[in-house]
Parts: structure tokens; sequence; C-alpha cells
């Protein structure tokens, strides 16, 4: 036989122009494939990155939870194996209060947040028979640091699963978004640990850390739980500066003070300093000033301090030193801390540029106070 | 996230409060900020631990 006018090509796949059932059966198996199981395929790429970071995500809460439990054990001699009863903390909820009728929400969301803070500081003191202040702080900011990581994985798991379950890829868009951020969010809670276990200042202490300076040398006075203030004077104004009490690793409770501080003392300006999160792009260790409540937090706080800067017409101002999530939760760095000189020159400028000799300033440093005293 | 292999050293800055010499050593248990550590060897100044950061080299 004569092979030589034989086109494989031509002869497969109708290159020459004729159609080819074979050609057609492979340019529309693709397309029918896509048509009806496409969504399928496409949640089984999705899901196998989602797996890989579920599987990070789990490696992070167990670490945590394990670094937590060999701390307490090996360094502060609680009364019995802890293991059981932190275990039970890391799956503490809260539940919100009703906000159909949002009036009058913010007591009940302070009286919530309170509550639950006191009750784990009671718990924890209950593992030892002896626990100084700093620890028991260390304690619950680690405890809270293993809760949130176990809640993220949850909720990740469970959006998964369900998205898994139902062979639904729309529901699996949401998570795939997200993802990202939960992961950076999740890093930085793991890198966070060892500056708490080693009660190392984080970078939300820079607020703390420039009124710590300014109180030096002042007598500190009590304004409220966990919460100090001192006064002092500066170009013929006086000053009464406060912050969360150092170097415990606390935020105190400036809500509550400023209100006290503001009934009693009644000043004419409020400036607050504390750490913002930085937009990309933006320089970490960047300073901001600006106007109103400088403060994080669930909201409570801040309700209340606009409430009575409202009450009695003192205006708020604010400066702030830019920063990530990851440097707001974990050691301070060199950047950050560099700035808190030239903060202090802000805050001493802002009170000269705002008020008049014989006024009053309150000068309040917002953030966790881990490692700064005062 | 990045896949760099980054190492924190933490670090405490010292200051005679009269002098105002400053030397920086690393950070060890118990160390805080505002912590009065000494008298000055060259001034007999208080020394503080005026800063605590941390410094990154990334291998």
């Amino acid at each position: 036989m004569d092979f030589s006018s034989l086109d494989v090509l031509d002869e497969f796949f109708g290159t020459g122009g004729d159609s080819n059932p074979f050609m057609m059966l492979i340019w529309f198996l693709p397309v029918i494939l896509f048509v009806f199981y496409g969504q399928r395929i496409q949640l089984i790429i999705t899901s196998r990155d989602i797996k890989k970071d579920m599987a990070k995500l789990e490696q992070f809460r167990n670490d945590s939870r394990n670094e937590l439990i060999d701390y307490v054990k090996q360094k502060l001699s609680p009364n019995g194996d802890p293991t059981q009863k932190l275990d039970r903390f890391f799956d503490y909820f809260t539940i919100m209060p009703v906000d159909i009728d949002p009036n009058g929400i913010i007591p009940k969301i302070h009286h919530l947040v309170r509550s639950r803070d006191d009750t784990t500081r009671k718990q924890v003191k209950s593992m030892f028979s002896e626990i100084n202040t700093l620890e028991i702080t260390k304690v619950q900011n680690l405890l809270e640091i293993v809760a949130t990581l176990q809640l993220l994985h949850k909720v990740v798991r469970h959006l998964f699963l369900t998205a898994k379950k139902q062979n639904n890829y729309p529901l699996i868009l949401p998570l795939q978004m997200l993802l990202p951020f939960i992961m950076e969010q999740a890093e930085a809670l793991k890198d966070a640990i060892p500056a708490f276990k080693k009660g190392q200042p984080i970078g939300d202490g820079i607020g703390p850390l420039v009124v710590g300076g300014m109180m030096l040398d002042t007598k500190k006075q009590n304004a409220e739980f966990e919460t100090v203030y001192s006064e002092s004077e500066f170009d013929g104004r006086k000053l009464i500066l406060l912050k969360a009490e150092g170097p415990y690793a606390t935020v105190g409770r400036p809500g509550e003070a400023t209100e006290s501080i503001v009934e009693k003392l009644k000043p004419d300006v409020i400036i607050m300093i504390d750490a913002a999160l930085k937009l990309e792009g933006e320089d970490s260790g960047s300073v901001a000033q600006g106007f109103g409540a400088a403060i994080g937090g669930i909201g409570t706080d801040r309700f209340k301090i606009e409430a009575i800067a409202t009450k009695y017409d003192i205006p708020i101002f604010a400066i702030v030193v830019r920063q990530s999530v990851k440097e707001a939760i974990t050691l301070m760095t060199k950047e950050i801390s560099d700035q808190a000189e030239n903060v202090k020159s802000q805050v001493y400028e802002m009170i000269t540029d705002n008020s008049n000799p014989n006024q009053t300033v309150l000068v309040i440093g917002v953030g966790n106070t881990l490692g700064v005293a005062q | 996230m990045s896949n760099k292999n980054e190492i924190i050293t933490a670090y405490t800055l010292q200051q005679c409060n009269s002098c105002k010499e400053q030397s920086k050593q690393k950070f060890s248990d118990g160390d805080y900020v505002f912590k009065e550590i000494s008298k000055c060897s060259s001034c007999d100044g208080q020394v503080m631990i005026t800063k605590i950061f941390g410094e990154s080299l990334t291998q």
C-alpha cells in the first residue's frame, strides 16, 4: 500500500476544513463538562488552597495552646493540672445583646465585656495559690490569643465544610476572599505569643510609652481598675496624665477613668495618643494628628469618652502612630519605639497650640501597657 | 506573608538620667521600660531602661 499521500493531521483533526465528528467531540466535550461541572471543578481547586490554610490555622491553634499550657505549668506552678480548665476557657463565648432596638445597647455591651473580664481574671487566679498581677494579665492575654485562634479555625472550617456539604461553589467565594486577611491576623496572633510570655512592650504600647515617660517623677494615683493618673505642669498649664498601669499586660479602663477625671478635675482639652492601623503603602511608625477619640476596642470606652467630652464641651485631639496588625500586637519595632520622642514633642506642641496658660489638659496614653511602667 | 526566615532579637536601651549616656543590651527576663537598673558608672546618676524594641535579621 502507498501511505505517502496519507495526511495524519487532516485525517484525525480535520485541518483540511471538512467537518470531523472526532474533532467536534474534542471541542464540545470540555464545553459540556464546564457547563455542567464547572462550579464543582472550581470548588475542588479552591478547596485545595483553603485546606492548606485550614491546616495552618489548626497548627497555630495547637501550637499556641501547647505554649500556653507549658508556660502555665513550668513558670507559674498551678494547683494541679491546668489543661482541662484552660481547654474550657478557650471555648468561652460571648452572646452580644439584642440589637433590633439599639437604644441603650452600649451599657449592655460594657456590662457583658466587664463581666467576662472579671470572671476570666477570677478563674485564672483560682488556678494558682500564689500569682502576681503581671502574670495574671499575661495569662489573660495569652488566653485571648488562643481563644481567638480557636474561633478563627472553627469559623473557617464551618464555612468550608458547609460549602463542601452543599456542593455550593458560590458559598465558598466569600471565604476565599476573606482568607488572606484571616491568615494575616492569625499569623500576627501566633507571633504575639513570645512578647506576651516575656512581658515585652508591643506596638500598641506606644501611647502608654509616651505618657509613661511624661509621668516619671510624678505622684501616681489610682484612677480606675488597672489605670493610673498623675498631675504635672507644662508651660503654665496643668497636665493630667492617664494610662493603664504598667508594666502589666492591660489596657486599663480609660473610659471610666476619663469620666471620673473629667467630673473631678474639669479639663479644658483632651489629647489622646494611640496606635492606629496603617493603610497599605503607608510607612510603619508614621505619626499623624487629628480630631476625635483615638481608641480602639469594642467601642464602649470611646463612647464614654465622647459622651463626657460632649457633655462638658471639651475638644478631643488625637495623635496616632501608624502600624500594621502584626506590629500592633508583637514586640515593638525600633521604628515605632524611635517615634516616642517625636510624639512627645508633638503632644507638647499640641498643648501650647490648643490651650491657654492656667488651663487644664488631660493627656491619655491609650493601648496595652505590657512592659511599660510609668 | 513572607517566606523569608525572620529572626527578631529584643534589645533594651538603657540611659543615665544625669549624663544621658546610653547603652544597648539584649533583653533579659524581668526588664521593662522605665525600670531603674543601677547607678551610672561614670557620673553616679540613675540608669533606667528607656526603650525595649525588636530588631529583625532576615535570612
